[in-house]
C-alpha cells in the first residue's frame, strides 16, 4: 500500500470532526469565562480600591485559583473535553497547564518532581510573553526616543 | 426553546434601546451658574462619551466619564482632550478628568449622598486612586 492509497483509506475512514459544534462550544464556554473575568473585575473594583486599570492583576490571580481548585478535584478535565480550545486560551488555561503538571509529578519529590516539571508545559508561554514583551518595549522606547509616538 | 430564545432576545434590544437616561449627573457644592453652564455645555457636545457625573467644589472639578463602548480602545485620548479643552476654558480649576469605572462608581455615590462634608477630601482621594498605577 503507498502513503496515497493509504491517506486516502485512513481520510475515509475516519470520523469527520464536528468543526462547527465545536467552534460554537469553545465560543460560548471561553465566553462564559471571560465573562466570569469581568464579573470578578467589577467585584475588585467596587468593593476595593481598585481602578480598571488595577484591577486585572488580582482578577487573573483570582481565575487562576479556581482554575486550580477546578483541576485539582479533575473538573477542568472534563471542561476541556467539552469545551476544547475554549477552556485553554483564557488565561485559566495556562493555570491548568502548570497545576495539572504540578500534580503529575508530585510523586517524583518536591524539588525534582514538582519544581522542574511544573513549567515544562507553560514555561514556553512564559518564556515568549516576556521576551516579546521585552522586544515591544524596546520598539516602543525607540519609536518615543525618535519622536514617531508618545508614551 | 426557539421560542424563549426570542423573547429573551427582544427583551435585551429593548433594554438595550431604551436607554434614554441624560447624559450628565451633576452636583455643585460651589455653586458659580456661568461656569456650571459652560462645563455643561461642554461635556454635553462630547460625542464620545455614554455618560458623565460632574462634581464642583471650591476649585475642584471632577469629572468622571463612561466613554461610549467601541470608544473604549481610545480612552485615554478622550480623557486627554476633554481636560485640555476644560483646562482651556477654566485654566485655574484643579481638574480631575477620569474615564475609569471605579472613579464613575464613586462620583456617582458622592452626588447621591448629597453631602458637601469631606466632599473635598474625598475628591483629593479619587485623584489620588485615579493616578495608583501598580
Amino acid at each position: 500500500m503507498n502513503e496515497q492509497r493509504y491517506q486516502t483509506i485512513e481520510q475515509q475512514i475516519s470520523p469527520k470532526p464536528p468543526v462547527a459544534m465545536n467552534m460554537l462550544k469553545a465560543f460560548l464556554v471561553g465566553g462564559v469565562i471571560c465573562a466570569i473575568g469581568q464579573a470578578i473585575s467589577y467585584f475588585y473594583i467596587i468593593f476595593f480600591d481598585f481602578t480598571e486599570q488595577t484591577a486585572g492583576n488580582p482578577t487573573v490571580a483570582t481565575i487562576i485559583f479556581i482554575a486550580m481548585l477546578l483541576t485539582g478535584f479533575g473538573l477542568y478535565r472534563k471542561l476541556g473535553q467539552f469545551a476544547g480550545a475554549g477552556s485553554a486560551v483564557p488565561v485559566s488555561g495556562f493555570g491548568n497547564a502548570v497545576i495539572s503538571a504540578a500534580i503529575e509529578s508530585r510523586t517524583e519529590g518536591f524539588v525534582l518532581g514538582v519544581g522542574s516539571n511544573m513549567f515544562k508545559l507553560a514555561g514556553s508561554v512564559i518564556l515568549f510573553g516576556v521576551v516579546s514583551a521585552f522586544f515591544v518595549a524596546l520598539i516602543k522606547l525607540i519609536l518615543v526616543t525618535i519622536g514617531v509616538v508618545s508614551w | 426553546m426557539r421560542g424563549k430564545l426570542l423573547i429573551v432576545c427582544c427583551c435585551l434590544l429593548l433594554v438595550g434601546c431604551g436607554n434614554t437616561n441624560e447624559k450628565l449627573t451633576t452636583f455643585y457644592a460651589t455653586y458659580d451658574g456661568e461656569k456650571e453652564k459652560g462645563i455643561e455645555e461642554m461635556l454635553d457636545k462630547q460625542q464620545d462619551i455614554e455618560h458623565a457625573n460632574v462634581i464642583f467644589i471650591e476649585d475642584k472639578l471632577l469629572v468622571a466619564m463612561q466613554v461610549k463602548p467601541w470608544k473604549k480602545y481610545k480612552k485615554k485620548s478622550i480623557e486627554k482632550k476633554v481636560e485640555e479643552e476644560l483646562k482651556k476654558e477654566y485654566p485655574n480649576l484643579q481638574l480631575i478628568v477620569s474615564a475609569d469605572f471605579k472613579l464613575h462608581w464613586e462620583s456617582a455615590k458622592l452626588i447621591e449622598k448629597n453631602e458637601t462634608k469631606n466632599l473635598s477630601e474625598k475628591i483629593e482621594d479619587l485623584r489620588k486612586l485615579a493616578k495608583e498605577e501598580t
